[in-house]
């Protein structure tokens, strides 16, 4: 969860720093979400380190709302490996003071949950720390979060912010797994639409990761354009794992000049068709394909084109190899399809390997 | 009256300019995609709310990108930070964050630091800033892709810069430079040059839309009518949503002479959810006028204006309002004289737009237009195609009653349009009646026999450059295969009589259109009187035969118009009469 700089943040870090709510004590702060704070906590009873996100008091009702909501879906979500687990939650009551000897008690809604080792933006942010991760690693944090929406989507769950600092890392000895978190925007696929339509039109968040229709606002609130939506955002991910920036950031430019005609447009009642995009997203995906090592260029390109396909009902077609049609199971054929990159990474390594072996056995 | 020494101009051709297509930069197909129907938000209280929302995500993305530049300073987020500035319209802060992110891109200098996307966005926020020769200075210094290389290449072609651009490509061993290299030499108009790479780059990438599209203009322009249809076809298979791709094959097919096909067409697509632009539209209307339905072709265009007017589409509004005027006034819904005025000010308003002029010409009819003309000409002559001046100084000349610099300025624009009708027939009028160089213009009179072409003012004309030119013969066999039953053409049949030396006949069909150009009520009795006394002493059968006779047979005197010396096709005649020392007006006796 990478912090950003929310007014008067200091000022409530200050406050809650040390509490206890319930049986946690908030040891420091480890990040800023767009309405809310995320603590370190220790268990007051058994000394086990959690995270604890407090909803900030003033901010917009919305907010409260959402913050419910991914609280609920957490709980929902909580047999879901993919998904970062809801331990606890609750309302804890804070003394505000505001004068001498005088305060007033304020609420705060918080969820305790695992403690991450940080977010997978924090590795690929630096070029250095992302040119350091192996194609091997990168495409396993792909698969994970791979794995986690159709975890998701199967429980009748939408994540619908999907990017690098929403990916949490969790390090189990030498192997560190991705869980997704941040579940503010998520949407309960199994609930009718509970926003106005400009809410789904425009999508809400970080444009430099939104799919395209959301920049033309042309987003739905069917099924189907919410699980559009997060398989772009798997296609996102994977561009940001290769290349640091979003893939919306790559393709469309000024967000301002796309928003500014889209807003026009919608007064008028026309409709582009986001397929004249398609040129714009295949040169920008070849681009990003070619920094890939040679023996995954192929299915990489395949993968890319279908989940960021920019017509949002392309990217729900089924898989584009036959070998995958008996398949019921949506994605499944992206899983395969990164196994195969992984194996043939794996081989080439270990061929390498072998050689390097065999010339230094010589020498 | 539409023919008979008058080359009406005035006819269902538009005057498009959006003709031809413009060659696709590859990989920038973003601006060009086709509109579908959606329901306007009538309620400005949307789009009040979505105005709101679009500035709190623009927000929320210029806080989370500053952030983390903060948090984590790199090439990586400064170049992110760079086009968040820029949505935001904090332009300088955009150039500074884009020139930090590329300062360390470039220091880096080792693979461990590598960061070509960083490079690219930060180049790309440059570029629309426009700091073309920043970029250039930068890239050197930078790893960027060669993906990256090529499109920069692309878009220094774009900009008209051949030779850096080349040398950008040359820089690159990219499988897509081939592409590139199509296009900059299409650009520079080596179409037959281009089409090698364009081909190998399609078949490497056949889903590449952009190449395909400029195959196709590059198959064109060579005259490979078929293979260039089919390449456009290949790109709008690929990219249906791509406007200019549509509209390219959509021209195509209507070159090809299938109206039917595009109308069909453009009804498919609007059942199906198609928002045509203005442009599509007027594609709409040219099938429709190809197909004689100049009712709903005026209608689409009035759709076409409208959407052009909102778009801010000075250029086109121009374009298909003048367009429309000169419809309006052929079908006769508009009045003539109303329809010029309207036209003048049309250029008024659009002073540099030449189509305007250029369908004022083909509007304006009597002498006292002239000036009008003239005044509106000068202002668009230098920027105007060799063609349309050459049009307009006809035009000029014909109105103001100058055979000899009708003469010449027909021959000028006949030239340069060989295919045009309007062309062919202005030269047979100006060089046969005008000028009497009966032969000269007879070679033009023998293309529209050997062409079989229909047009029926061509061949009324060449009819009667041909009875002039002792063809008469060959001028019976033309017009008998043409009759429609119109009295022009039954005058011009009576005088391939008379030239053939059927006297008695002659003079017959002459008295039977004069009958039916009677009731017209117009001054085409009066024309057709002097066109006849002018033929009987041109081939001088007053002489040939009974000078009684003749006179008996001819057409009795019948007055000029009040208002001759303001009617080129009187002038023209007029001139002829000085030219021999004949009375006038002219009359057999």
């Amino acid at each position: 969860m990478s912090p950003s700089p929310v007014a008067g943040a200091e000022a409530w870090i200050a406050l809650l720093q040390a509490k206890e709510f319930h049986n946690y004590r908030l040891d420091r702060c480890i990040g800023r979400g767009a309405f809310g704070l995320v603590f370190e906590a220790t268990n007051i009873q058994t000394s086990d380190h959690f995270a604890v996100k407090v909803l900030q008091p003033t901010t917009d009702p919305n907010h409260a709302s959402e913050f419910h909501n991914e609280g609920v879906l957490l709980q929902h979500l909580n047999s879901s490996d993919g998904v970062i687990n809801y331990i606890d939650g609750g309302v804890a009551i804070v003394d505000l003071p505001i004068a001498a000897g005088q305060s007033i008690p304020l609420e705060f809604r918080y969820h305790v949950l695992t403690m991450a080792g940080g977010s997978l933006d924090e590795l690929i942010e630096n070029p250095v720390a992302r040119n350091q991760l192996s194609w091997v690693e990168r495409l396993r944090f792909f698969r994970d979060a791979v794995k986690a929406i159709r975890q998701m989507h199967a429980n009748g769950v939408a994540h619908r912010d999907l990017k690098s600092s929403n990916c949490l890392m969790l390090v189990r000895g030498n192997l560190t797994t991705i869980r997704l978190g941040d579940l503010g925007r998520a949407k309960d696929l199994r609930m009718p639409p509970s926003l106005p339509d400009e809410y789904y039109m425009t999508g809400r968040g970080d444009l430099r990761f939104s799919p395209p229709e959301h920049l033309y606002l042309q987003g739905g609130n069917a099924m189907g354009d919410f699980l559009a939506a997060d398989y772009y955002g798997l296609g996102s991910l994977l561009v940001e794992l290769a290349t640091g920036q979003g893939l919306t950031a790559l393709t469309l430019g000024n967000f301002r000049s796309v928003l500014q005609q889209s807003h026009a447009e919608q007064d008028t009642g026309f409709r582009r068709d986001l397929g004249g995009l398609s040129s714009r997203y295949r040169a920008v995906l070849l681009d990003v394909v070619s920094i890939l090592p040679k023996s995954i260029q192929a299915d990489a390109q395949i993968v890319l084109m279908n989940l960021a396909n920019p017509i949002p009902g392309a990217r729900l077609t089924a898989s584009p190899f036959s070998r995958d049609r008996r398949s019921t199971e949506p994605l499944d054929w992206v899983l395969r399809r990164v196994d195969i990159m992984i194996k043939r990474l794996e081989l080439e390594a270990h061929a390498a390997s072998r050689t390097r072996q065999k010339i230094g056995a010589r020498s | 009256m539409p023919s008979l020494g008058v080359v009406e101009v005035l006819d269902m051709k538009t005057s498009f300019d959006s003709e031809v297509a413009k060659p696709a930069m590859p990989g920038a197909g973003r601006s060009a995609t086709i509109g579908l129907k959606r329901s306007p938000s009538r309620r400005s209280d949307l789009s009040s709310r979505l105005g709101n929302l679009i500035d709190e995500n623009l927000a929320m993305t210029l806080q989370s990108a500053r952030f983390t530049a903060e948090a984590y300073p790199s090439s990586t987020t400064f170049a992110s930070l760079a086009q968040a500035e820029e949505s935001a319209g904090n332009n300088d802060n955009a150039i500074t964050n884009a020139l930090k992110a590329l300062e360390l891109c470039a220091a880096g200098g080792d693979r461990a630091n590598d960061d070509p996307f960083a490079a690219r966005l930060s180049l790309e926020v440059l570029l629309r800033a426009d700091m073309l020769d920043e970029v250039l200075a930068f890239v050197p210094r930078l790893s960027i892709s060669s993906q990256f290389q090529v499109e920069l290449a692309a878009i220094l072609g774009w900009r008209g810069r051949f030779t850096e651009a080349m040398n950008q490509l040359h820089a690159t061993k990219s499988p897509e430079r081939e592409a590139v290299q199509g296009f900059l030499l299409l650009m520079q108009g080596e179409d037959n040059a281009s089409v090698p790479f364009l081909r190998s780059a399609l078949r490497r990438d056949p889903e590449d839309a952009d190449t395909a599209l400029n195959l196709s203009i590059a198959l064109w322009n060579l005259g490979s009518k078929r293979k260039s249809l089919n390449a456009a076809m290949q790109a709008r298979k690929v990219a249906s949503g791509r406007e200019d791709i549509l509209s390219h094959s959509l021209e195509l097919l209507l070159a090809e002479g299938q109206p039917a096909r595009v109308d069909a067409e453009m009804r498919d697509l609007i059942r199906r959810g198609l928002e045509p632009s203005a442009r599509l539209l007027i594609l709409q209307a040219r099938a429709r006028i190809a197909l004689d339905d100049v009712t709903e072709a005026v209608r689409i265009l009035d759709r076409a204006s409208a959407k052009a007017t909102r778009d801010a589409d000075t250029d086109l509004v121009a374009e298909i309002n003048s367009n429309s005027l000169r419809l309006r006034a052929n079908l006769g819904k508009l009045d003539r004289e109303e329809a010029v005025a309207r036209l003048v000010s049309l250029h008024a308003e659009y002073p540099t737009a030449d189509v305007v002029v250029a369908n004022l010409g083909q509007v304006v009819w009597r002498r006292a237009h002239a000036q009008s003309l003239r005044a509106a000409f000068a202002d668009i002559e230098e920027q105007t195609t060799p063609a349309r001046a050459a049009f307009l100084r006809y035009q000029l000349a014909t109105l103001e009653g100058n055979n000899s610099e009708a003469a010449d300025r027909a021959l000028e624009w006949v030239d340069l349009e060989p295919s045009n009708g309007s062309a062919l027939t202005a030269a047979m009028v100006a060089i046969g009646i005008g000028e009497e160089r009966w032969n000269d213009a007879a070679r033009y009179a023998m293309n529209v026999v050997n062409s079989g072409s229909s047009g029926t003012a061509e061949v009324n004309n060449a009819a009667y450059i041909l009875s002039m030119a002792g063809l008469g013969d060959v001028a019976v066999d033309l017009l008998s295969s043409h009759l429609d039953g119109s009295f022009i053409m039954t005058a011009t049949l009576g005088l391939s009589y008379l030239a053939s030396g059927d006297i008695d006949r002659g003079m017959r069909l002459y008295r039977e259109a004069a009958q039916a150009a009677e009731k017209r009520q117009d001054d085409s009795r009066s024309l057709m009187t002097a066109y006849q006394a002018l033929v009987v002493r041109q081939l001088g059968l007053q002489f040939a035969a009974d000078p009684t006779m003749v006179s008996a047979l001819s057409l009795p005197a019948f007055p000029l118009p009040d208002n001759w010396q303001d009617r080129p096709e009187f002038l023209r005649l007029h001139k002829v009469a000085l030219r021999h020392g004949y009375d006038w007006p002219l009359s057999v006796s």
